[in-house]
């Protein structure tokens, strides 16, 4: 697959992160950036098998493999994306021209159903705020409709959750 | 909804994250019998009390873990797990630094807390505290103001400072030294370290249930020869203070007290004590050790306890009291909710007064704490005019009171990617 820009074979990045490894997924944290990630066991397969020597559709045969379902060149594609995003590569790679400007759901989209079950996910750790915990807002959370509110009750000017 | 309403729900929700957390901190915990719209409801409250990570482990294994609030307790699961790695990585440095300089610090709380629960990141933790000889003091506090980014993270106490009134020589005659990684770090036996957590909890008037949790699960990994005497310590007042906050663990949370909960971490308990290299000898402790006496607990208090649960506020991140209180002199309802929140406080006035924990009335405690507080009225005025002056600057200071001191939030949460 021809590519767009770049010519380096993907490198995970390896200096100044802290990576807690869990059974289902990895857990990152940028020294540089102050920022944490979570990388789901498919995204964390192909960040691990980046050694700037391996072509994607290699990793992709080779994950195969190793997960017994189908993987295939586009997905290795869009988990290297992601964590070009995220820096978590020693260099950018750039997309082959298929897959360049697409957004991520676009890019599940094209690689069709089979790939929802394996699909590479990046996600950024977001500390939640207590609201945000709750499916309904506390009291004194402002509010639009009774049903936000846990007390399911919203009035008042301006408009909060009562007690 | 009515005022009677309003209490019944206030009781019900603290008696629900009491539930919750029981037993959170084992490696299995027993099932809950909580619905997802109950789990919503106390979510903010377990957040706020520092408590959300150990719900969600508690949770994770059951349908309640696929609800939006268990993905978001996961989310605190995980940000706990990289801060605490951050922090280990942190304290090895600032013990090293310690060391070179000649200084023998030992650490309280923190990772000497966060080890005790079965995996990492169910306990949050910021702070390093450290204690050093008063005599190293001063060449301490040198070294942290020019440790850089990792000063802002060191709490330092000259000697035990307010965290317990046993000598020096005698608490660090029984410390011990626990393997962190390539590094050693030295930590408070068992016994004087379960006094300090129950008394620091307990001075900050019990509002977090995770404080609970931490000195429940002290108590259930306790070494095998646990010496209650030695724990509860010689001033009669304090031991009760002891005693209270660890029956208050069995009845709020299901600790167990009379035996060995986990096997297991009774046996980590007691490879630490093997690796103790600087534990005095314990030529006093008794084979059969004593057992924690009875204690019964005074009536006001579990109530008390639910009530700062309720609220989930740390007394100490209040607004200063004058400026929130002018601000709601206009508005009733919330002046009334602000005093009755600062006098509302019989635990720590109780403390803060030396008090002993029995069934008398609690409003001379709570009379003399506010007289103790009274110096802090014409600073707080100072502060007011500062404002009115230059409100830029005094709004800075507003926050850092409102904070406590710097907490400095070693993640600074990005946006989603």
């Amino acid at each position: 697959m021809k590519r767009t820009t770049g010519a380096h074979l993907p490198r995970m990045r390896k200096q100044n992160l802290i990576v807690d490894e869990l059974p289902d997924e990895v857990l990152v944290y940028d020294l540089d950036r102050h920022k944490a990630h979570c990388l789901n066991r498919t995204a964390a397969m192909v960040w691990r098998r980046c050694d700037g020597k391996t072509r994607p559709a290699e990793i992709a045969r080779r994950l195969q493999g190793e997960l017994d379902q189908p993987f295939n060149e586009e997905m290795v594609w869009l988990a290297l994306r992601q964590l070009n995003k995220i820096n978590l590569l020693t260099e950018p790679v750039g997309l082959p021209a298929k897959l360049a400007g697409m957004s991520r759901r676009e890019m599940v989209r094209t690689l069709g159903i089979a790939a929802v079950v394996a699909v590479p996910l990046v996600t950024s750790i977001v500390s939640p705020t207590a609201v945000q915990a709750s499916t309904c807002l506390p009291a004194n959370a402002p509010c639009n409709t009774d049903a936000e509110c846990c007390s399911k009750q919203c009035n008042g000017s301006p408009k909060k959750c009562h007690a | 909804m009515s005022p009677m309403n309003k209490a019944e729900k206030t009781r019900r929700d603290s008696r629900l994250v009491a539930t919750v957390l029981s037993g959170s901190w084992r490696q299995s915990g027993e099932s809950l019998e909580i619905s997802d719209f109950e789990l919503a409801e106390i979510a903010p409250l377990l957040i706020q009390g520092g408590a959300g990570a150990l719900v969600w482990w508690r949770i994770r294994n059951s349908e309640l873990s696929t609800s939006t609030t268990a993905k978001a307790l996961h989310q605190l699961y995980r940000l706990h797990r990289l801060e605490g790695s951050l922090h280990i990585r942190r304290l090895k440095r600032v013990v090293t630094q310690f060391r070179a300089a000649g200084i023998e610090p030992v650490l309280v709380k923190g990772w000497n807390v966060a080890r005790l629960y079965p995996e990492p990141g169910l306990r949050h933790y910021f702070d390093v505290d450290l204690c050093v000889a008063h005599e190293c003091y001063a060449e301490a506090n040198s070294l942290v103001a020019s440790l850089g980014e990792d000063s802002s993270y060191v709490d330092l106490h000259d000697e035990l400072d307010h965290l317990d009134v046993m000598s020096w020589n005698q608490f660090f005659a029984r410390t011990q030294l626990l393997k962190l990684d390539d590094t050693e770090v030295r930590v408070p036996c068992a016994e004087d370290h379960l006094r300090i957590l129950s008394i620091h909890w307990l001075r900050h008037g019990a509002w977090k249930p995770a404080g609970l949790c931490d000195i429940a699960a002290a108590v259930e990994s306790r070494p095998i020869d646990f010496d209650w005497r030695r724990c509860l310590g010689p001033d009669p007042v304090r031991a009760g203070w002891v005693a209270a906050a660890i029956r208050l663990a069995q009845e709020l949370l299901g600790a167990e007290v009379r035996s060995q909960r986990s096997e297991v971490r009774g046996q980590r308990a007691k490879r630490d004590r093997r690796t103790a290299k600087g534990e005095a000898k314990r030529g006093e402790q008794s084979a059969n050790p004593i057992p924690l006496p009875p204690y019964p607990l005074p009536l006001w208090l579990v109530p008390a306890v639910l009530r700062q649960w309720s609220r989930s506020l740390s007394p100490n991140y209040r607004q200063q009291a004058l400026p929130s209180l002018l601000g709601n002199i206009t508005k009733g309802k919330e002046l009334i909710g602000e005093i009755y929140s600062r006098l509302d406080q019989p635990v720590r006035a109780t403390i803060a007064m030396h008090g002993r924990f029995n069934n008398w009335p609690r409003w001379p405690y709570q009379l003399g704490e506010l007289l103790l507080h009274s110096p802090e009225v014409p600073k707080q005025l100072r502060k007011m005019v500062q404002k009115f002056v230059t409100p830029k600057a005094s709004n800075n200071s507003a926050q850092a009171y409102t904070l406590g001191k710097h907490v400095p939030q070693t993640i600074p949460y990005p946006e989603r990617v």
